[in-house]
C-alpha cells in the first residue's frame, strides 16, 4: 500500500485555494458504506490492517469506525472501493491524517480523517482491499 | 458642417459546419455595404483559432456544430475576442438553449428561418451596441433574473448539470464504472486526447477540480450510480 501512495500528487500544497471553494470541496460529500481498508498505527503503538466501511466520504475527508482507537494525528493508509458490491467499482488509495475520534455506543470507534493525497487503482494486482 | 460618413466595416467571422451555409451566408453578407467577412470556421477549434487570430467585431456562431453544442466553448470564444459580439444563429427553436446562450453571453439571437434582411439588421444593430432579441425571449431572460418572481429558484448544480452535453454524461457514468481515459476512448470511439478535451470541459462546468470530486459529485447529483 505504502508504494502505491508514495507519489500520490498533493492537494496540501495548493496555498491558492479559496475558502469558498473549501467550504464547497467539505459540502461535495456521499453518505454510502464504501469498503475500505485501512492501515495505520492504533493509540497502543501497534500496527494495524483492518477492513471497514465508510460512513461519509468527501472530496476531502472520510469518516468510518474501528474496533481499536487511534490517536487525533495519527497517519492512516486507505484504500477504498467507490461501490457498495464487491469486487466491483473504482478503487482510490489515499492517505491521510486522523482529524478526531469519537466513541460510539456500540463500542467502536469513530475516525474522522482529512486526506492530502490519493490517486485512483485501476490495476487488479491489488489484492488487500475488500 | 456635413458628418463624415461612417465607413467603418464590420468585420464579422462566420461558424457554421455546413460548408453550403458559410458559403450563402458569404454572399449575403458580402452583398451588403459596410459588413465584410473576415474568415470561417466549421468547428470549435478553428472558431477559437480564427476568432483570436482575426478579432471580428461580429461572430455569427451557429449552435449546432455537428453534434456538438456551441455554447460548450461560448465563454471561450469571447474570451478570445474582448471587443467582438456573438450573434447566435440557430434553425432550433428551443427557448432555453436561446436563453442559455444569451447567459453565456450571446448579444443577439437570428432563426435561420428568418428572412435575409433581419440577419443583416440584427449584426448592425449589435455592432452598435444593442441586443438583438425577440420579444419572448427578453421576457423569459428578465422573469428568470427577478428573484422570487416567475420562474421558480432553480438549483446551482442543476443549471451546472443542465450545461453537460449528452457526451459529457456518458464519460463521466465510464468514470464511475472505473475506466482508464484511454479505455473510455475506445468505448466510445475517440481519441484518449478528446477524453481529456471533455474532462476538462468537466471539471469547468462542474467547478471540480478533479476525478474524485469528479465521482463523489456524480454520485451525489446522480449522474452516475454506485455499483451495487
Amino acid at each position: 500500500m505504502d508504494r502505491l501512495i508514495s507519489d500520490l500528487p498533493t492537494l496540501a500544497n495548493r496555498t491558492t485555494t479559496l475558502s469558498h471553494d473549501v467550504e464547497r470541496r467539505h459540502g461535495l460529500r456521499v453518505d454510502l458504506p464504501f469498503p475500505a481498508t485501512v492501515r495505520g498505527i492504533d493509540a497502543t503503538g501497534e500496527r494495524f490492517t483492518v477492513n471497514t466501511q465508510l460512513d461519509n466520504l468527501s472530496a476531502c475527508g472520510l469518516y468510518f469506525r474501528l474496533e481499536r482507537t487511534v490517536e487525533p494525528g495519527a497517519h492512516l493508509l486507505l484504500v477504498v472501493r467507490l461501490a457498495t458490491a464487491p469486487n466491483a467499482g473504482l478503487r482510490v488509495a489515499l492517505r491521510g491524517t486522523v482529524l478526531r475520534t469519537e466513541a460510539h455506543d456500540d463500542g467502536r470507534c469513530g475516525v474522522a480523517v482529512a486526506f492530502d493525497r490519493h490517486r485512483f487503482l485501476y490495476v487488479s494486482a491489488f489484492v488487500d482491499c475488500p | 458642417m456635413s458628418t463624415p460618413p461612417d465607413t467603418e466595416v464590420i468585420r464579422v467571422l462566420l461558424v457554421d459546419d455546413h460548408a453550403i451555409v458559410r458559403a450563402g451566408l458569404r454572399m449575403l453578407i458580402g452583398s451588403e455595404p459596410g459588413l465584410q467577412v473576415v474568415g470561417e470556421a466549421d468547428g470549435r477549434a478553428s472558431a477559437l483559432d480564427r476568432a483570436a487570430r482575426l478579432q471580428p467585431d461580429i461572430i455569427l456562431l451557429d449552435l449546432d456544430l455537428g453534434g456538438d453544442s456551441s455554447l460548450d466553448f461560448l465563454p471561450d470564444l469571447l474570451a478570445n475576442v474582448p471587443q467582438g459580439r456573438v450573434i447566435l444563429l440557430t434553425g432550433t427553436r428551443n427557448p432555453d438553449e436561446h436563453v442559455r446562450a444569451v447567459r453565456l453571453g450571446a448579444m443577439g439571437v437570428v432563426l435561420k428561418e428568418q428572412a435575409a434582411d433581419v440577419l443583416v439588421r440584427a449584426i448592425q444593430k449589435v455592432h452598435a451596441g444593442e441586443a438583438w432579441l425577440d420579444p419572448t425571449l427578453t421576457a423569459r431572460l428578465l422573469t428568470g433574473m427577478a428573484p422570487g418572481r416567475g420562474a421558480k429558484q432553480v438549483d446551482p448544480e442543476t443549471v451546472k448539470i443542465a450545461a453537460l452535453t449528452d457526451r459529457e454524461r456518458e464519460v463521466i457514468a465510464l468514470i464511475c464504472e472505473g475506466l482508464q481515459n484511454k479505455t473510455i476512448g475506445q468505448r466510445l470511439f475517440i481519441s484518449e486526447t478528446t477524453v481529456r478535451h471533455h474532462l476538462t470541459s468537466i471539471f469547468s462546468k462542474l467547478g471540480l477540480e478533479n476525478r474524485l470530486e469528479l465521482v463523489i459529485y456524480a454520485y451525489r447529483h446522480g449522474l452516475a450510480q454506485p455499483p451495487r
